[in-house]
C-alpha cells in the first residue's frame, strides 16, 4: 500500500519509514474499498449494474485512487449509454494515472467515433425536454420525445424507465411491461424497473380479472332488483364449446365438399369412364373383326385342308380296295382283313362301296372264320389266353359274327382264366344281344341284370337268323357262304372293280 | 401504488457533452482518506493553539 501522505511503498507495514505516520486506519479503509469493489464486480458480471455502479460508487468514496473501480465505474455507464457520465470517469482516471491506463483506450473510443457523443447529445436533450413536458403533465409529448429517445439509446434505462411511467400513466399495461422486461435485460436488479414491473403485473391482473368477471355475467335492471346472471355464451364458449365449433366446422367443411366439390369429381370421372369405355369397346370390336376374319381364313384353309385330304384318303381308299381284293384272290384272307380295315367307306363312290361291303362279306367270313376254328381249338385245348386273343379280335372286327359264339366264350375264356370283370362283360353283351338262346341262360348264372342292362351292345339287328340258329350255336359253327353266292359275289367284285378303276 | 409526480421528481435530466468539462472539474474526488488527512493535519493544527493557551494561562 503507498503511504497516503508521502506516496511511499509500505508494504505490509502498518506505519511508513519514511515519513513516520501510522497508516493503518488508511489500509483497513482500503480493505473496505476493495470489498466494495469485489461487491460491485461480481453484481456487473451478472448484468446488476445499478447494484454494481452503487457499490463501485461507495468503494470510490473511501478509496477514490482505486483505478480500477473507477474504470469499471465508466464502464458501467457506457453500458447503460450515459456516455458523458463514462467519459468523466476515465478522464478522472486518467488524471490519476495518466499512464498504464486503459481508460485512455476507452477514451479513444469517443475520438474514433465522434457520432456516439453527438446522437448521446440528441437522445439527451429528448429526454430532458420529455421530462419538462412529464413536469408540466404533457404526456403525449413526453411520450413521443421518449419514443425517439429509445429509438437512438435503447439501453438508456432511464429512458426506458421513463416511457414505461408514460405507459402506465395511460394505462397501456402490456406495453409498459415489454419496455421493463427490455430494461431488466440490460439491468437485471434495478429497483425501479423492478418496482414498476410488479405495479403493471399487478394491473393487468387486477384488469383480467374484472375482464372475466364482466363476460362471465350478465347484470340487468328488473324494476328495483339487480339481476345478475352467467350468460349464455359463456356457458357454451367453454372446452365443451370449443370442441362442439371444431365439429360443427368440420361438418359444414363436409358438406360443402360433398354438396360442391364431389358433384363434379363424380361427373369428371364418370365422363372420363365413358370415354375409356368408348374407346375399349372400339378396340373390341376392331379385335373382334380381326378374330372373325381369322376365322374365316382359318375355316377355309380347313376345308382346303379337309378338301385335300380327303383327295388322298379317296386314293388310299381306292388303293387299298384294289390290294384287298388282290390278297382276297391270292386267299390271303388276312391280309385282305386288315386293308379293308384300312378303308374308309364314306371316301368310297357307290360301285366301290358295293364292291367294299362284298368284299367284306366274303374275306370276312372267311377270315373270321378260320380264325374262330383256331381260337375254338385253343378254347378247348384250355389255352384260354390265345383263345382270348382271337376272340377278342373276331370281336373286334365283327361283334356279332358267328351269332354271338365268340363273345360267348370270350366270357367262357375269361371265367376260366378268373378274369370275372371281362367274362361278366362279355356274358352280359351276349345276352343283351341274344336273349333266349341256351348261352345266354348258361351266361345268366355269371351276371347280374344290372351288368346286362348297362351292357355296352345293342340287341342283334336280326333276330330270325338267331331263332334259325338257336339250336346249332351250340356246334359254335358259323354258316358259310354257299358256292353259287360265292361266285356271284365274285362277279361282282370284278365288276365293281373294273368300274372302279375307271372312275379312278 | 404508484404517485406519479413521485415518481417523475426521482427521474433527474441526463449530462450532455457540453457540459463534461464543467462535470469533471467539479467532480468530488473527496473520499474518507482525505477526510481522515484532513481531520489529523486539522488536529495538529489545534494542539499548538491549545498548548499556547496553556502557557499564556500559566503565566498570568
Amino acid at each position: 500500500m503507498l503511504c497516503p501522505f508521502c506516496g511511499f511503498e509500505t508494504g505490509d507495514l502498518d506505519f511508513c519509514i519514511r515519513c513516520n505516520r501510522h497508516i493503518k486506519p488508511y489500509r483497513q479503509i482500503a480493505s473496505l474499498a476493495n470489498y466494495y469493489y469485489n461487491e460491485g464486480l461480481d453484481r456487473a458480471m451478472i448484468r446488476d449494474i445499478s447494484g454494481a455502479t452503487e457499490n463501485i460508487k461507495q468503494c470510490l468514496k473511501y478509496n477514490k485512487y482505486h483505478l480500477d473501480a473507477r474504470n469499471l465505474l465508466g464502464l458501467l455507464y457506457f453500458e447503460t449509454q450515459q456516455y458523458v457520465l463514462a467519459l468523466s470517469e476515465w478522464a478522472v482516471s486518467t488524471s490519476f494515472y495518466p499512464e498504464n491506463n486503459i481508460a485512455n483506450e476507452y477514451l479513444k473510443e469517443f475520438e474514433y467515433n465522434p457520432t456516439l457523443l453527438s446522437n448521446s447529445d440528441i437522445a439527451v436533450r429528448k429526454y430532458n425536454l420529455a421530462l419538462d413536458y412529464c413536469r408540466d403533465e404533457s404526456w403525449d409529448l413526453a411520450v413521443i420525445q421518449l419514443k425517439k429517445v429509445k429509438d437512438i439509446l435503447p439501453k438508456f434505462i432511464p429512458g426506458l424507465q421513463l416511457l414505461a411511467l408514460m405507459y402506465i400513466k395511460e394505462e397501456k399495461y402490456d406495453q409498459a411491461k415489454k419496455l421493463l422486461k427490455q430494461a431488466t435485460q440490460i439491468d437485471t436488479n434495478n429497483t425501479l424497473t423492478l418496482k414498476y414491473l410488479k405495479e403493471v403485473r399487478e394491473k393487468i391482473k387486477t384488469s383480467e380479472h374484472q375482464k372475466k368477471k364482466k363476460d362471465n355475467i350478465l347484470s340487468f335492471q328488473d324494476g328495483n332488483d339487480t339481476v345478475i346472471m352467467p350468460t349464455f355464451t359463456q356457458k357454451i364458449m367453454g372446452m365443451g364449446g370449443t370442441i362442439a365449433n371444431i365439429l360443427i366446422g368440420f361438418v359444414v367443411g363436409f358438406m360443402a365438399v360433398y354438396f360442391l366439390a364431389m358433384p363434379n369429381a363424380r361427373l369428371n370421372a364418370k365422363k372420363e369412364a365413358d370415354e375409356e369405355i368408348g374407346r375399349m369397346s372400339s378396340a373390341i370390336s376392331t379385335k373382334e373383326n380381326s378374330v372373325t376374319a381369322l376365322k374365316n381364313e382359318i375355316d377355309s384353309l380347313t376345308n382346303e385342308l379337309e378338301d385335300y385330304q380327303a383327295k388322298s384318303d379317296v386314293a388310299e381308299s381306292n388303293d387299298s380296295l384294289i390290294k384287298a381284293y388282290m390278297a382276297y384272290q391270292e386267299e390271303d384272307s388276312a391280309k385282305a382283313s386288315r386293308l379293308l380295315s384300312r378303308i374308309n367307306k364314306d371316301f368310297l363312290g357307290d360301285d366301290g362301296s358295293k364292291l367294299y361291303d362284298q368284299l367284306s362279306l366274303s374275306v370276312n367270313s372267311v377270315y373270321l372264320q378260320e380264325l374262330y376254328d383256331e381260337a375254338s381249338s385253343d378254347f378247348t385245348a384250355g389255352d384260354y389266353s390265345s383263345a382270348i386273343e382271337k376272340f377278342e379280335e373276331i370281336v373286334g372286327v365283327d361283334v356279332y359274327f358267328g351269332e354271338g359264339a365268340p363273345l360267348y366264350y370270350l366270357g367262357q375264356s375269361y371265367r376260366h382264366v378268373d378274369d370275372m370283370d371281362n367274362a361278366k362283360k362279355y356274358y352280359a353283351m351276349y345276352i343283351k344281344a341274344f336273349p333266349g338262346t341256351n348261352k345266354a341262360e348258361t351266361a345268366k348264372k355269371y351276371v347280374s341284370d344290372a351288368d346286362i342292362a348297362n351292357a355296352p351292345i345293342e340287341v342283334w339287328h336280326n333276330p330270325d337268323v338267331v331263332e334259325e340258329t338257336v339250336g346249332e350255336t351250340q356246334q359254335a359253327d358259323t354258316p358259310t357262304p354257299t358256292d353259287q353266292e360265292a361266285a356271284a359275289n365274285q362277279a361282282q367284285i370284278e365288276q365293281a372293280i373294273q368300274e372302279a378303276m375307271e372312275n379312278q | 401504488m404508484i404517485d406519479f409526480e413521485e415518481e417523475i421528481r426521482r427521474f433527474s435530466p441526463a449530462k450532455e457533452t457540453s457540459e463534461a468539462e464543467e462535470l469533471i472539474r467539479n467532480h468530488d474526488v473527496t473520499d474518507v482518506s482525505d477526510i481522515l488527512r484532513q481531520m489529523v493535519e486539522d488536529m495538529k493544527m489545534q494542539q499548538p493553539v491549545a498548548s499556547n493557551q496553556q502557557v499564556q494561562g500559566e503565566n498570568e
